[in-house]
């Protein structure tokens, strides 16, 4: 199980359409929206780190998306 | 199934939303038309990361003139689009709200006072009065007097800019980067193992080894995407195996198979285990060894790298002076160099601590004898409550996986080893185990220095800004070198000055005694990073002492300045990076600097103007001096030689020196900056960065340092390129043939550095045979004995203390703490303790204590939990937050050879306050 924590800074003029393309991402969650800052705190989840490095890229390259930063990378059995 | 999976879920995004402050739930926020909207019209451009040696690259976004946005670089081999918490915060350190923007000057009364207050001024003022100091101070005692401090920070073009000045300009080799404290122990090994610096290997070993050892550095925090490319590969591959050896529990041994928690400086010994091992087992590459490599050693008395004599001591510290001139061998330093214990060894060969010569393997193997499993595990077992069978156990795996000739194994290190009063020997022994398994300069399989700045290597190591350095390898001692410099950069001969002046702590010291009293600082905060700092800025603010202190933002060393310069950072300038894998990286300009602050290239340019050729290249008295062809203490007059190569005495530095003909000729605007501004190029016609990029190329091109042409660098697609960079191509492995064009053809591997590769030959305990005898293209296995370090804990002050950094701060902390980030996730420093010894004292956790050592004492807040698990008798204390001023309490005792000083052991006792 690999899980990242992935702050998303997103572009205010399309807060909205951003989330929702964020959620029909497969194994991506969305937690948290900071409208001040106009950023997301989502969860991945993946199978392996390539895929997770992959789907990190893919939301960085995502429209809306100014800037996504893994924040917390989890993998493994051991409490987090 | 709403689980545990959902638990784990909630619990990161808590975690990730604290790291960043951000509130739980949807907040309210202003809307889309408030001051965050970013628009669509952000501009992205590569640059490498501002913080570690790990190199990360970087897609910086600007908008209207401002950084707004930083990902991680999805074709950034190093990275590939990852990030760490500290990289991130990259734009965000450009816009703290206390940026310095003006001059400030210490005035009373109108004019300069050593007791005013700090005034704004103009850069016309600041330089004015700067020219002043620098004029008192050359005129009352000559080169020596001034100095230069600049950093492991320094792009490329500023350390060049630097060196240039210091050492063809002023005539002065007082020149010094805080990478001194940083990898001086791993450039010494480096030059007296290979003949020639920086590491073989590059980061792709990761990819390619099945063995990581992370020995002395605690890779998951202070190289977090190397990390990350490790926890990759060990997710993926059973058979993958990672050791972390280290004095306490870190963020590192999480991951790592097999943690081995050793008692502090008794590396030394578990290196000689190892080796005695592989040759008991038979498992040495004989035919690798034969071919490639030759034995050696050196004294052993060498000193502590404190001063000889008393002067300036505090009764306190008498007893830990007096092992800089005696030390009496305690039974385990007896049984590890075969004497008798309590034998009183006199220091005599702390005046050449770096003479070795050769000796056979027999000698060699004989000396290895004492370190056998058992007294090495008894001797440095590190966690008095670890079972010692266990602890046996761990560390004959440990020997397995390096004796075994099928395993690839790749051996990290950073300051564990760099910062010990034995760093060389350490760094020297793990290229001794390797090069014993014929493990280096072999894809996967390599000894690896890790830096800890982003330029280390670049500018640090490369262009060579250590006071006994010229750039590409080359010193100042050796007159072959010289005459090299001065050919390229035009000079009269003997205009460089053949004496090796103060390295970074020896300044502190000199600044001390009044040798010192002209001292520029650049791109670091030494009064802060230094050990035993009381007496530095004591040093800086009582006596005759000038400082200048260029920085963005203030702290402890702008504090202690007379004249504080604004700077401008990273992306508010050119610049160039080399990375710990000699990737040499450069960026463009990406925004303004802020007021009236300027780039220490800048800096340097302009205080260039206000010094004259008649001022520097006459006679000069120099303490000390004695070089072939020179008179004793004196450097001597060039302005005759200058005269005939058309050189005006009246010309100035800047005009002799950085706005040369060729270089005027590298003109500004240039099509490589695609629209980017250069405010280092305000007012003038040419491109500094690129002209001196050009020229520093000129060194180590054909000199087995080959860079590739400045526009190369930013060619789409391009993320770096690791030098040797020849016929266009770089170089991942250096010494194998296969990779590296400068090898032989058909030596297979080739260790082909020339420095120190003439030696004599002798016993264990001398030289017998002083013919010297060539080891073109060996590399040398050393051995060096275990001993211990100059202050140990005893009846009074019972603890060891260790310092060093963590995850969300750099260095002294005055870029990322005004990250509110990073700040709320690590405010202030804390005192890492083991629960036993806490409650012992009558601690808990969250109380206040005071740790003291012979030198200071502060108050800090004690932590027996958190992310380190500290082994009873050892004590950790991070040294970025200067209201916890841990390097108050640090010893200044170096590693004799590198002058590298230890900040990882001295003795202090903890208490109730």
């Amino acid at each position: 199980m690999n899980i990242s924590g992935i702050v998303v800074s997103l572009e205010p003029p399309s807060v909205d359409a951003a989330l929702a393309r964020l959620g029909q991402m497969e194994g991506v969650e969305v937690h948290q929206v900071d409208l001040t800052s106009h950023r997301a705190v989502i969860t991945q989840e993946t199978c392996s780190t390539e895929e997770q490095e992959r789907g990190l890229s893919a939301i960085q390259a995502m429209p809306g998306v100014l800037d996504a930063m893994l924040v917390y990378h989890w993998f493994g059995d051991a409490n987090p | 199934m709403s689980t545990r999976r959902d638990f784990i879920k909630a619990s990161i995004a808590a975690a990730t939303a604290a790291v960043v402050g951000i509130r739980p739930g949807r907040a309210e926020g202003q809307g889309a038309t408030g001051q965050g909207d970013a628009g669509g019209d952000v501009q992205w451009d590569a640059a490498p990361c501002r913080f570690c040696g790990t190199g990360c690259g970087l897609l910086v976004g600007t908008r209207k003139g401002r950084v707004v946005a930083v990902k991680g670089d999805p074709d950034a081999p190093v990275n590939r689009g990852l990030l760490c918490v500290k990289g991130y915060a990259n734009a965000r350190i450009l816009y703290g709200e206390d940026r310095l923007t003006r001059p400030l000057l210490r005035m009373k009364g109108g004019k300069f006072d050593k007791d005013g207050d700090f005034t704004p001024v103009t850069w016309e003022q600041a330089f004015d009065e700067m020219e002043r100091q620098f004029r008192r101070v050359h005129g009352e005692l000559g080169p020596s007097g001034l100095a230069v401090m600049g950093s492991g920070q320094y792009t490329i073009l500023e350390g060049y800019a630097a060196s240039k000045l210091v050492k063809a300009g002023w005539r002065s080799n007082n020149l010094e980067p805080n990478a001194r404290h940083c990898m001086a122990s791993a450039v010494a090994a480096f030059m007296q193992t290979f003949g020639i610096d920086e590491p073989a290997g590059c980061y792709d070993d990761i990819e390619l080894t099945d063995t990581i050892v992370a020995f002395g550095a605690n890779m998951a925090e202070m190289h977090p995407m190397l990390w990350s490319r490790i926890v990759d590969r060990h997710q993926r591959d059973r058979a993958f195996r990672v050791f972390n050896l280290t004095t306490f529990g870190t963020p590192t041994s999480d991951l790592a198979d097999t943690e081995i928690v050793f008692r502090p400086n008794t590396d030394l010994a578990i290196w000689n285990y190892l080796a005695r091992e592989i040759i008991a087992r038979k498992r040495v590459d004989t035919a690798f060894v034969e071919r490639h490599c030759v034995f050696a050693t050196g004294p052993s008395d060498i000193g502590f790298g404190m001063r000889r004599d008393d002067r300036q001591a505090l009764p306190s510290e008498l007893d830990t002076r007096a092992r800089e001139r005696k030390v009496t061998l305690s039974p385990e330093e007896a049984i590890a160099q075969g004497k008798t214990a309590g034998t009183a060894v006199e220091q005599r060969s702390a005046g050449e601590p770096d003479k070795h010569w050769l000796v056979s393997f027999a000698e060699f193997k004989k000396a290895l004898e004492p370190y056998t499993l058992e007294f090495v595990a008894r001797l440095s077992q590190g966690d008095p409550d670890e079972p010692p069978k266990q602890y046996r156990e761990k560390l004959k795996v440990l020997a397995d996986h390096y004796a075994d000739p099928a395993r690839k194994v790749v051996t990290f290190w950073t300051m564990g080893f760099n910062q010990h009063t034995r760093g060389t020997w350490v760094n020297e022994q793990a290229y001794m185990v390797h090069l014993l398994t014929g493990k280096q300069a072999k894809p996967g399989s390599g000894a690896f220095s890790l830096t800890g700045q982003p330029s280390a290597c670049g500018t640090a190591r490369e262009v060579g800004t250590f006071t006994h350095r010229l750039p590409a390898d080359m010193v100042v001692t050796n007159p072959k070198h010289r005459a090299r410099a001065e050919k390229i950069w035009k000079l009269p001969a003997r205009t460089i000055n053949p004496k090796v002046g103060s390295h970074l702590t020896q300044m502190m010291r000199d600044l001390e005694d009044g040798k010192i009293q002209f001292l520029w600082v650049q791109v670091t905060n030494p009064f802060q990073s230094t050990a035993n700092a009381n007496r530095w800025i004591k040093a800086a603010r009582d006596k005759g002492a000038f400082l200048v202190v260029s920085d963005p933002y203030p702290g402890i060393s702008t504090k202690v300045a007379d004249l504080i310069l604004p700077s401008a950072m990273i992306f508010e300038k050119w610049g160039g990076y080399g990375n710990s894998e000699r990737r040499t990286q450069l960026w463009r300009e990406q925004v303004a600097p802020p007021g009236e602050a300027r780039s220490d290239l800048w800096q340097m340019l302009e205080f260039s103007k206000r010094l004259k050729v008649k001022d520097c290249w006459g006679e000069q008295n120099l303490p000390g001096l004695t070089a072939d062809g020179y008179e004793p203490g004196k450097l001597p007059s060039v302005l005759a030689d200058a005269a005939t190569m058309g050189i005006s005495p009246e010309a100035t530095l800047y005009e002799v020196l950085f706005a040369t003909s060729d270089n005027v000729r590298v003109k500004w605007p240039d099509p490589v900056a695609k629209g980017h501004a250069n405010h280092t190029a305000s007012g003038i016609d040419w491109f500094p960065e690129k002209a001196l990029f050009e020229e520093y190329a000129q060194f180590g091109r054909g000199h087995a340092h080959d860079l590739a042409p400045f526009d190369r660098y930013f060619e789409p697609g391009v993320r770096g390129l690791r030098w040797p960079v020849v016929d266009g191509k770089e170089t991942p492995w250096r010494f194998n043939e296969k990779y590296d064009p400068y090898v032989t053809k058909g030596a297979g591997i080739e260790f082909y550095g020339e420095a120190m590769k003439e030696l004599p030959s002798g016993t264990l305990g001398e030289v017998s045979d002083p013919k010297l005898v060539s080891l073109h293209g060996k590399a040398k296995i050393f051995f060096r004995p275990y001993q211990g370090p100059p202050e140990c804990p005893d009846e009074r002050y019972d603890l060891w203390l260790s310092t060093g950094r963590v995850l969300e701060h750099w260095h002294s902390g005055t870029m990322t703490r005004r990250v509110p980030e990073l700040y709320r996730a690590m405010p202030s420093a804390l005192l890492y303790m083991n629960p036993g010894d806490a409650e012992r004292r009558g601690l808990a956790r969250n109380e206040v204590a005071w740790i003291e050592s012979r030198r200071g004492k502060i108050k800090v807040v004690v932590e027996t939990g958190g992310r380190y698990r500290m082994p009873s008798g050892s004590v950790y204390v991070p040294w970025f937050d200067e209201g916890v001023f841990i390097n108050k309490l640090t010893l200044d005792a170096t590693c004799p050879i590198s002058k590298q000083i230890d900040f990882k052991k001295c003795a202090v006792r903890v208490y109730k306050a």
